[in-house]
């Protein structure tokens, strides 16, 4: 806990300034919610619908605090040794055989082969342990891709920030990492994991965020443009189409209509629909007259 | 048990239920915060957010770091260090300005803000647990499907003696024949198709020369099971093979979400996981009992990919277990089951009369899904279920492929 002396106040405020000069619009819930992860020493658990942003929050917090971004992404099947660390086998069986070449060897061999220039260092390791000064920022991206037994290896690691490796001793982290996981809840994590960190949903931003979002995105769209096509996106997202838009849907869409001449009429909208639904049936649904419907109720309001 | 049994509705009778706890809560609070950030947990897991024990004192934590007289602040800290899920979030958002209402942040001791005062835990309780009873007609209105909902205390329908080990046995050679798909992680295997160079070496070492090289081929993965059990009255019979066989695939299977269906959803689970056998086949068997109505099929798979979502895959194999017995419109299930097909691998459709018809079902609903069904197969009884996994371990198309899933 720091001092009561220290203004908390301003911490947040300040991080909104510093994701904001990294072109990443943050509310204050979830700076508030990232600068108590920085004090309590936490890992942030970000859930969300895709394509809201979460991972360009841990992106955006490594730019602004000029930390060193180390990724995890997950996947099924991913293991220990490409999390952690593994030994570089080929590069060992090589010494191995030219000490054999230069004659008889014996046990110091051993310990040559497995020292930290064998090593090769992954995600984890390197977060924990990172070579140079910057501090770093580890995010574990889509962790409920891994499998149940990945995440228990991650506890570990993120309970106690240290690694083991049998042949080298346990290396604990000189400086904790700043740690992001993010979810598309595709499967339940485990109670043991959200436990152990700070838990934000991070829904989709408001139609007014959102034109922030744009216009630090898109510097030279239009503002009539990116007012009205914030308002239609958020339609979209109301309107039960199968695959509602995300954040950088819309950037790309209005990058697309910038591109176009910036305008914003049903025939552009009609042409560039394929930028921002992306589902064959809602495509068919939105040509067909539903997205001139949703333009015209959004020019309105 | 309304600990872990009822869990945030957010609508109707058990919205106005959660308000009533929290303003009840409220007049407990002392005005120390520790203390009554100790009071707000226990009331957030007395409506039945998930609550990790150390949460409070995290909580405390964090309130010295934010300043208190923003109130934007201390409730996006409490909800980061209180609540871990997303429906957990949600009802703490309800419940959030109800305790912590400003009115009474200096004179605890007053209420004159609470509103019905006259309503004790106890009443504001009752619409949810379901046990003052008559109130099937409402249960209709109730959208939302919960993650797990109240359990009513009717007369729980004898469940049909059932020979767990038979269950397992043959449940567990169903999930087998459904792994047939490589997965991504890979074992030992002498004629496998790629080198190990982890495991040859370190072999080698043990030895002092590397002169056995070993190999790995992929696992098969897990397969992915959903399940829908119906429970509604014309299941009867049968309903106590039919939880057990739900319960089974849960704990065999990778499980992405279980549902028990009459005329309303209910995502059981987390229940399933939690439970052993006995008592998740009773607790369940509680809730067929207590209704007499009909079955909203369509509806039903309307909520449970609505609620699962992105969960589904083209690796998931869906399990219906259901007579098709249905009282909603047969082109909404129709939608819906075209639905379902087009995001998972396959569906088999377990159904207790499928023999007795010769698979050529009579009722309206079954006949409305059948053309969206994978398998349909018979599962009249104990003795049928050695069939179903005879039949799939015959027929298995790889559900999606290996990499199907994106």
């Amino acid at each position: 806990m720091s001092e009561p002396g220290a203004d908390p106040d301003d911490a947040v405020a300040a991080l909104v300034a510093a994701l904001a000069g990294t072109g990443y619009v943050a509310d204050r819930e979830l700076a508030l919610v990232l600068h108590l992860a920085e004090v309590l020493e936490l890992p942030v658990l970000l859930e969300g619908e895709p394509g809201v942003g979460k991972t360009a929050v841990a992106e955006a917090l490594a730019a602004a605090t000029g930390a060193r971004l180390v990724r995890l992404q997950c996947y099924e099947g991913l293991a220990a040794h490409h999390a952690l660390y593994e030994w570089d086998y080929a590069r060992q069986l090589l010494a191995i055989r030219m000490a054999e070449a230069r004659g008889p060897v014996g046990d110091e061999l051993r310990s040559e082969v497995f020292s930290p220039d064998f090593l090769l260092r992954r995600p984890l390791l390197e977060a924990i342990d990172p070579q140079g000064d910057r501090p770093v920022v580890l995010l574990v991206d889509e962790v409920d891709r891994a499998d149940q037994e990945f995440e228990a290896l991650l506890l570990e690691v993120l309970g106690q920030f240290q690694v083991t490796v049998p042949e080298l001793g346990t290396i604990v982290a000189a400086r904790r990492p700043r740690v992001v996981l993010t979810a598309n809840r595709t499967r339940a994590l485990s109670d043991a994991l959200r436990r152990r960190c700070l838990y934000h949903w991070l829904p989709y931003p408001t139609t007014e965020r959102e034109v922030q979002i744009v216009g630090a995105r898109v510097p030279g769209a239009p503002e009539e443009l990116v007012h009205r096509a914030c308002a239609l996106v958020a339609r979209v997202r109301d309107g039960g189409y199968r695959k509602a838009p995300g954040v950088s849907e819309t950037v790309d869409w209005i990058r697309a209509l910038t591109a176009l001449g910036g305008e914003i009429d049903p025939r552009a909208v009609h042409d560039t629909a394929g930028c921002l639904v992306k589902d064959a049936d809602d495509l068919a649904r939105f040509r067909a007259g539903d997205g001139e419907r949703l333009l015209r109720a959004a020019g309105v309001g | 048990m309304n600990g872990d049994a009822s869990r945030p509705a957010g609508r109707g009778g058990a919205r106005h239920g959660v308000l009533a706890r929290a303003r009840d809560a409220r007049r407990r609070r002392t005005g120390r915060i520790a203390d009554d950030v100790v009071i707000f947990a226990e009331l957030l897991r007395s409506c039945g957010a998930a609550v990790p024990g150390a949460a409070p004192t995290r909580a405390v934590r964090a309130l010295g770091e934010v300043a208190l007289d923003r109130r934007d602040d201390v409730h996006a800290a409490m909800r980061a260090t209180l609540v871990s899920d997303r429906p957990s979030t949600r009802l703490f958002d309800l419940v959030f300005p109800v305790f912590w209402s400003r009115a009474d942040v200096v004179t605890t001791a007053a209420d004159a803000a609470a509103g019905d005062t006259s309503t004790s835990p106890a009443e504001a309780g009752a619409g949810e647990d379901g046990d003052a009873g008559g109130d099937d007609g409402r249960q209709g209105d109730r959208r939302a499907p919960r993650p797990t909902a109240s359990l009513r205390r009717g007369e729980p329908t004898p469940v049909t003696a059932v020979d767990d080990d038979e269950v397992d046995t043959e449940v567990r050679r169903m999930v087998r024949a459904l792994a047939r798909a490589p997965g991504r992680r890979r074992r030992t295997a002498p004629a496998g198709d790629l080198l190990d160079l982890r495991g040859s070496l370190r072999h080698g070492l043990r030895s002092g020369e590397l002169v056995e090289l070993l190999h790995t081929r992929p696992r098969p993965a897990r397969a992915e099971v959903a399940v829908l059990c119906d429970v509604s009255s014309s299941m009867a019979g049968v309903a106590g093979l039919f939880l057990a066989v739900t319960h089974a695939l849960a704990r065999h299977a990778r499980l992405v979400e279980a549902g028990v269906f009459h005329i309303d959803l209910t995502l059981v689970g987390a229940e399933l996981r939690r439970h052993p056998r006995q008592v998740a086949v009773r607790r369940l068997a509680a809730r067929a009992g207590a209704l007499s109505g009909g079955t909203r099929i369509g509806h039903c798979l309307r909520e449970f990919v609505d609620a699962v979502g992105t969960g589904l895959t083209p690796r998931t194999v869906v399990f219906v277990l259901s007579d098709g017995w249905d009282v909603g419109e047969p082109e909404l299930l129709a939608a819906q089951m075209r639905r379902l097909r087009e995001r998972v691998g396959r569906i088999v459709w377990c159904d207790p009369h499928a023999a007795a018809t010769g698979f050529d079902p009579q009722v309206r609903g079954l006949r409305a899904a059948l053309p969206h069904v994978d398998d349909h197969v018979d599962l009249s009884g104990p003795a049928a279920l050695r069939g179903v996994a005879d039949h799939l371990e015959r027929h298995h198309p790889n559900p999606g492929g290996p990499h199907a899933r994106s």
